[in-house]
């Protein structure tokens, strides 16, 4: 009954994503780990898409993800991030490993041989929040230099290290610090300051 | 490693692209006592990292992956998710006006069944339940702002035999709200997403007591921001009893007559 009611809060407020939702989900409430997969699942399956390139595989690195969370909810820090984005970071982090699993030299080539992926049509349910928020993340990389968009693509997107990068695009690995260092220096000020 | 050189590759190591032994070198060096700058610099470039996943649309998973999770962690899955279905809200206040018209009580869950019960279409036109919730994030700083009250919220709903009333709106209002009422009914807090206070108007609380003809007693404002409203019935006032609870919109600053205004929601403290 509580944790019914407590959706019903949630649903009603928002405060789904405040950090006593975590909370509940630690001391054992499945209806708030319920309440937070229906919050952040669409974004951590794109996330586990883009990176995996395969549904299947993002399946399962999103269940082994939240069960994850299930166990390890204790260990959430507030001040680290909203839970959305603790949620995706867990989920990039479990699929870039399973996506070094599968071997450096598929991955250098697939990222070698292949235009940057296309991104999936957002959904019509999207809200005028997230679409702001998406808006305002992709401004952020299109600003960047062509160059520097690029291996921030290889890196966050295709799990690729400075070195796989260098080898997958023929630069020196130099320049490919620099450009990574320069990118991430540009996206923390423009991202940053406007997110408050 | 260096401060320097660890500032350096501070965005790599926040988007995991540093190679195994830069990896090592760079943590080895966080391990150290004495940094400048360099915490302050992976925290800017982890949060900014962060950030990248917003970047891409959202894609819905499939059901059975949330009917797995909850094979691998003992939960049943809800055979229904009624509580977070978009449009419920404004289908269970029309369903809790018959409900309470006909005299019965407003605990929720004699609410929930009759607004089930009307409400079919109404599920199947929800697009899905973490819509709503999408929609919410808009409103996220709002309720942030008014956490404490909030988390007082949900204090309330977890003491035991705590309950939700529904308000019925009043005078074709628009809007929707809950009460969460402590199971001693000496705390009342308001929850909407349709009450937030505007330059020119605030919504009011009262508390209506026992007795035949009994005036409404102001009760405090709403608070809240960015479509986030909750307010707090004073608990002195409901500790000398309540049958009901009604908010009214008024001028800035709250009713000038000391009686309501314009009721705009009302709800019967029954049970």
């Amino acid at each position: 009954m509580v944790t019914s009611l407590w959706i019903l809060l949630a649903a009603l407020t928002g405060v789904a994503f405040a950090p006593e939702l975590i909370g509940l989900i630690a001391r054992g409430d499945p209806g708030a780990l319920r309440s937070l997969y229906e919050a952040v699942a669409g974004r951590a399956m794109a996330i586990a898409m883009r990176v995996l390139g395969s549904a299947e595989e993002a399946e399962e690195v999103l269940q082994d993800t939240f069960v994850e969370i299930w166990r390890r909810a204790s260990e959430y820090r507030a001040e680290r991030g909203a839970p959305a984005a603790w949620v995706a970071a867990m989920v990039r982090s479990r699929a870039i490993d399973r996506l070094r699993q599968r071997g450096r030299a598929d991955k250098a080539v697939r990222a070698m041989a292949s235009e940057p992926q296309r991104d999936p049509d957002p959904l019509p349910s999207e809200s005028a929040a997230r679409r702001q928020e998406r808006g305002r993340v992709r401004a952020a990389l299109a600003a960047l230099p062509a160059e520097q968009q690029r291996v921030i693509e290889l890196a966050y997107f295709e799990g690729l290290t400075q070195s796989e990068i260098a080898r997958a695009t023929g630069d020196p690995l130099g320049t490919v610090k620099t450009r990574i260092r320069l990118a991430m220096e540009k996206l923390a000020d423009s991202l940053l300051e406007t997110s408050g | 490693m260096t401060c320097t050189e660890f500032k350096e590759l501070a965005g790599a190591l926040a988007l995991d692209a540093l190679d195994p032994d830069e990896r090592a070198a760079a943590r080895a060096h966080l391990a150290e006592a004495r940094h400048e700058g360099c915490l302050e610099a992976l925290e800017r470039a982890t949060a900014a990292a962060r950030l990248l996943s917003g970047a891409l649309p959202e894609v819905q998973p499939p059901g059975r992956v949330w009917r797995r999770i909850a094979a691998r962690i003992g939960a049943s899955v809800p055979r229904r998710r009624w509580a977070v279905a978009s449009g419920w809200v404004a289908a269970a206040a029309a369903a809790v006006v018959a409900v309470m018209l006909a005299g019965r009580s407003a605990r929720l869950r004699t609410e929930l069944d009759a607004s089930r019960a009307g409400t079919a279409t109404v599920e199947g036109q929800a697009a899905s339940s973490a819509e709503l919730l999408r929609q919410c994030t808009a409103q996220l700083e709002g309720a942030r702002k008014t956490s404490g009250l909030a988390r007082d919220a949900i204090a309330l709903l977890e003491q035991r035999r705590s309950r939700v009333v529904s308000f019925v709106p009043q005078g074709g209002f628009g809007g929707a709200a809950l009460a969460v009422v402590g199971a001693d009914a000496r705390r009342a807090i308001l929850l909407s997403s349709a009450l937030s206070p505007t330059a020119s108007r605030d919504y009011e609380l009262w508390i209506i007591p026992p007795g035949k003809g009994a005036a409404p007693i102001p009760a405090g404002l709403v608070v809240g921001a960015d479509g986030i409203a909750l307010g707090d019935f004073a608990p002195s006032i409901l500790a000398r009893g309540a049958v009901a609870l009604a908010i009214s919109a008024e001028p800035k600053g709250g009713s000038p007559t000391g009686t309501p205004t314009q009721v705009v929601l009302v709800a019967a403290l029954g049970g």
